[in-house]
């Protein structure tokens, strides 16, 4: 009958040291008080210094792409971070304004030569000059899911869609070069229309 | 007694329970990954516009946010971040050659510069997720406080000088000889 009692009584113990250690080991980082920490110690990049630029902006996109995050696309049975108890999901568009030209600091000497009243210029590649990601969310445009156990969808999950979508975005040469002629052209344009009102004409290569 | 064992039995079975679902809900290294979709042009349209003085930056909001629980109310702390694009713009379409007759010299007319600032990613970092959170005023905020720090009359005369450097290297490589005056 001791025994009997002893025994529950470490099972209930067992019980205990469980859930404490549940909680201790498995508890989740704050992020948010991880960035802080972080920023009173972290000096190694160097950011906010203005820098002296040369760059034509001459065509701007805007673009939208859906952002469709599905959890349960990456389930990976060797991969426990995947054994997740149900699906998150959610589909969200991400507005992205792009700004394509030329940088004219890569306009080297040579690059432009006047012969008598004509001046050729020889124009530096296409690129991107700036783009502008639209950061606030209209929730009536976001649809979510989450399921038994699983975090909902909020602002943290929306936000790093958007940061893969604009980073996909930026990196996807196809649409870089559909649009590349369009950039070429319109900077010529700007160019031809400056020159002219010298009193110059142009001739563009590349 | 036997009902003591049940109890106990029943108590180490949500132990263990427990103890695996917190194990798996730690494990928060699930990457998270975005399905390919086409890219929508909505618009594309020519511009002409000088990016003469421009910074990456980065800059922050705090915001207590509250969560409801089954018992209780809780409160985070949140943290919004922004990398920001910042820059002196000078609209090419508002600027005004004026060639000299018989002369090599170009009046160049400018207009004010702009100040502009891009948004290029962010991230909204708390404890727990909240779906019912709109980042939006804290967007807001680290707008503003980037706005104020770095639109300052000195950066704007420093862009200036970079844009008179820039239109003047160019217009000398065209054979002429600029002259600069405010629009």
């Amino acid at each position: 009958m001791k025994r009997r009692l002893c025994n529950y009584a470490l099972a209930l113990a067992a019980c205990v040291v469980a859930v404490v250690a549940a909680n201790v080991l498995f508890d989740k980082p704050d992020p948010a008080a991880q960035f802080l920490e972080r920023k009173s110690h972290d000096k190694q990049e160097i950011i906010g210094l203005f820098k002296s630029r040369a760059q034509m902006a001459t065509t701007e996109v805007k673009l939208r792409r859906m952002g469709i995050y599905d959890s349960e696309t990456n389930f990976a049975t060797i991969n426990p971070a995947s054994w997740k108890l149900g699906r998150r999901a959610c589909i969200m568009p991400v507005d992205i304004t792009i700004k394509y030209g030329i940088d004219m600091s890569k306009l080297h000497e040579g690059d432009i030569r006047l012969d008598s009243s004509t001046v050729r210029i020889r124009l530096p590649k296409p690129e991107v000059i700036d783009y502008d990601v639209v950061q606030r969310t209209d929730r009536r445009e976001v649809v979510t899911m989450s399921g038994w156990l699983r975090d909902e969808v909020g602002e943290q999950t929306m936000q790093a869609i958007k940061n893969k979508v604009v980073a996909q975005v930026l990196a996807d040469s196809t649409l870089f070069n559909s649009l590349s002629t369009e950039v070429r052209n319109n900077t010529q344009s700007l160019f031809r229309s400056m020159l002219l009102q010298m009193g110059l004409k142009s001739v563009f290569t590349y | 007694m036997p009902l003591l064992g049940s109890v106990v039995r029943l108590l180490c079975l949500l132990a263990l329970v427990y103890f695996v679902v917190r194990w798996i809900d730690a494990n928060e290294a699930e990457e998270l990954e975005v399905k390919d979709t086409p890219v929508v042009i909505e618009s594309i349209k020519p511009i002409g516009q000088l990016y003469a003085y421009s910074a990456i930056t980065e800059d922050f909001a705090i915001d207590n946010v509250e969560k409801v629980g089954f018992f209780s109310k809780k409160y985070y702390k949140a943290v919004q971040t922004l990398r920001m694009k910042v820059s002196y713009v000078l609209n090419l379409d508002s600027v005004e050659y004026v060639r000299k007759e018989n002369s090599d010299t170009v009046v160049v007319k400018l207009p004010e510069l702009r100040y502009t600032q891009s948004s290029q990613g962010g991230n909204f970092l708390c404890e727990v997720e909240m779906a019912n959170y709109d980042a939006a005023k804290a967007i807001s905020i680290v707008e503003q406080k980037v706005r104020s720090k770095y639109d300052s009359p000195e950066n704007r005369k420093k862009a200036m000088t970079n844009v008179r450097n820039v239109l003047s290297a160019f217009v000398n490589q065209c054979g002429l000889t600029p002259v600069f005056v405010n629009k």
